[in-house]
């Protein structure tokens, strides 16, 4: 009785809030169940102003039905909605490829042909690490099931092994759920970044020239990205990567998987396919370089940078998207099931109510 | 609509007087078009594209890739990139970017890129007396160099617009 008005208010109040209104529907819903439990035992025992009592107990029963109808009609928008946006997130990731790929072939190719000079570069050497900073990815809202613990699990856990091998650890927070988990805990918050539904070039930009600058001041050692890989639509796997300094031997030795959202049967399901790592340009040796190569590498890595936050960006949102899209479905079977039982309650309660008026008048008549 | 006929009749005027040179490569590589693709990083302008000409700005000058060019890797500047197709040049002006010419196909990819005709005068007009302002009160390196690049990238712009 006592958590109706909590579910009542979530209900009404929309959906768009975080996680207090997710914890009041869970408790809700299992208040819920207890109370129907409860209701025979009720019915057995009472009597005289039972009519009454009964009447009440069906306007609540019908109330609590309309409001979990009301519910499920939300989740289940909630996960059209989502599995809507996963298909612009994967339109985005493959808008942003061509120009990636171009830049890591380009990349490829001018490393091959420098490192025959044995160059130095600061973004590809390797330095003796004092101090890393990780860069969480989580999301902005809640509502997605375990999407966000996953991901600051992983993340304390990697501290926590930093921390053993007495390395300094702080953090770069891309979401609220991570800022207000990290910000009132030991490891310090460097910087915090809001995470956009919809990643753009310039999102990603503001945070790689903070990490570049951090980096190369000195003042960090080595930076690494936590972000949640998209596997299938009910799996998805939290991933370590260091963005710096990049890896010289290979810029990336794992090749790309690209996911598409299609439907099969009336069901969604995610087909993905690996795209294989793009191949280093050869460049003949009569190429013109119309600037020094080292400067021109030395242009290159930012934008390429750039260009491999931005993807994991993107694959962290469609992650998350995936989430809440299978939280909802959880969420409005939940919510079908919850109707179904109140139904049967109320039938039986009011069917009680009319054998009751019927006993009443017969007793009366005989009497 | 005036202002596209002159344009329009200016560059063909141009293209006529620099003409000659120009068809007479153009006789040698006939059967070639150029093979263009033109990436920004949230997307694609052109992709696999065959196209007469390419004008770039690189930072070491304006360059025209042809069919059959050598291979060339340029870094670009604040400048347009004209497209040469079936007598129609498409202008776009970009912020910066990189030129690669292959031996079998020209990438531009630019890190930001708008086509000229969506550059607004006045708002141009605008932004390099800001970009001045902002270089005169910077103090420090930091605010002098983004200045800097401010009013690089403006001014190009309006020279842009008013070549155009």
């Amino acid at each position: 009785m006592n958590s109706r008005p909590a579910f009542v208010g979530a209900a009404t109040g929309g959906f768009v809030a975080a996680t207090p209104a997710k914890a009041a529907v869970c408790v809700s819903f299992n208040g819920l169940r207890g109370n129907a439990a409860v209701l025979p035992a009720n019915r057995a025992a009472s009597s005289g102003a039972a009519s009454v009592t009964m009447g009440a107990n069906i306007r609540e029963m019908r109330e609590r039905i309309s409001t979990v109808k009301n519910t499920e009609k939300i989740t289940e928008a909630m996960r059209l909605v989502s599995a809507a946006k996963v298909r612009r997130a994967q339109d985005a990731v493959l808008r942003t490829r061509p120009f990636s790929e171009t830049l890591q072939k380009v990349l490829g190719g001018l490393i091959k042909r420098l490192k025959a000079d044995a160059i130095d570069l600061p973004l590809l050497t390797e330095r003796t690490v004092k101090k890393v900073v990780l860069v969480v990815i989580s999301g902005d809202r809640g509502l997605c099931g375990s999407y966000n613990n996953y991901i600051i699990k992983k993340t304390e856990s990697r501290i926590k092994d930093l921390k053993a091998e007495g390395l300094e650890v702080e953090l770069v927070c891309v979401g609220t759920k991570a800022n207000v988990y990290f910000r009132r805990r030991e490891t310090p918050v460097r910087k915090f970044f809001n995470c956009p539904q919809a990643p753009s070039a310039e999102n990603a930009s503001s945070i790689t020239d903070e990490l570049l600058a951090d980096y190369l001041s000195g003042e960090v050692d080595r930076i690494e990205l936590l972000y949640t890989r998209f596997v299938s639509l009910i799996s998805c796997e939290a991933s370590i990567r260091t963005l710096l300094p990049l890896s010289p031997s290979g810029l990336e030795t794992d090749g790309d998987e690209i996911f598409q959202l299609t439907s099969v049967g009336g069901q969604f399901v995610v087909k993905s396919e690996t795209v294989p790592v793009a191949e280093p340009e050869d460049f003949p040796a009569d190429m013109i370089f119309e600037q020094d190569p080292l400067q021109i590498l030395n242009a290159i890595l930012p934008l390429y940078l750039n260009g491999q936050l931005l993807r994991t960006l993107q694959e962290s949102v469609a992650s998350e998207l995936a989430s809440r899209m299978s939280a909802m479905s959880s969420a409005s079977d939940n919510a079908k099931d919850l109707g179904k039982a109140l139904n049967k309650e109320m039938n039986r309660a009011r069917q009680a109510a009319i054998t009751q008026d019927l006993m009443e008048i017969i007793a009366g008549s005989s009497a | 609509m005036f202002r596209q006929a002159a344009s329009r009749a200016s560059a063909l005027a141009r293209q006529s007087a620099a003409g000659g040179q120009r068809r007479q490569m153009a006789e040698a590589v006939a059967a070639d078009k150029l093979h263009f693709n033109f990436f920004l990083p949230g997307g694609t302008i052109q992709k696999d594209a065959a196209v007469d000409m390419v004008l770039v700005p690189a930072s070491s000058g304006v360059m025209g890739i042809l069919p059959r060019h050598a291979p060339t890797v340029a870094q670009l500047r604040p400048g347009v990139v004209e497209v040469h197709s079936e007598g129609t040049k498409d202008k776009y002006f970009v912020s910066s970017g990189f030129a690669f010419v292959h031996k079998d196909r020209t990438d531009v990819c630019a890190v930001a890129a708008a086509p000229l005709s969506d550059l607004d005068a006045s708002a141009v007009a605008q932004g390099v007396t800001d970009a001045e302002a902002a270089m005169a009160a910077a103090k420090t390196d930091m605010e002098k160099a983004e200045a800097q690049i401010g009013l690089d990238t403006y001014t190009a712009m309006r020279s842009a617009l008013t070549m155009a």
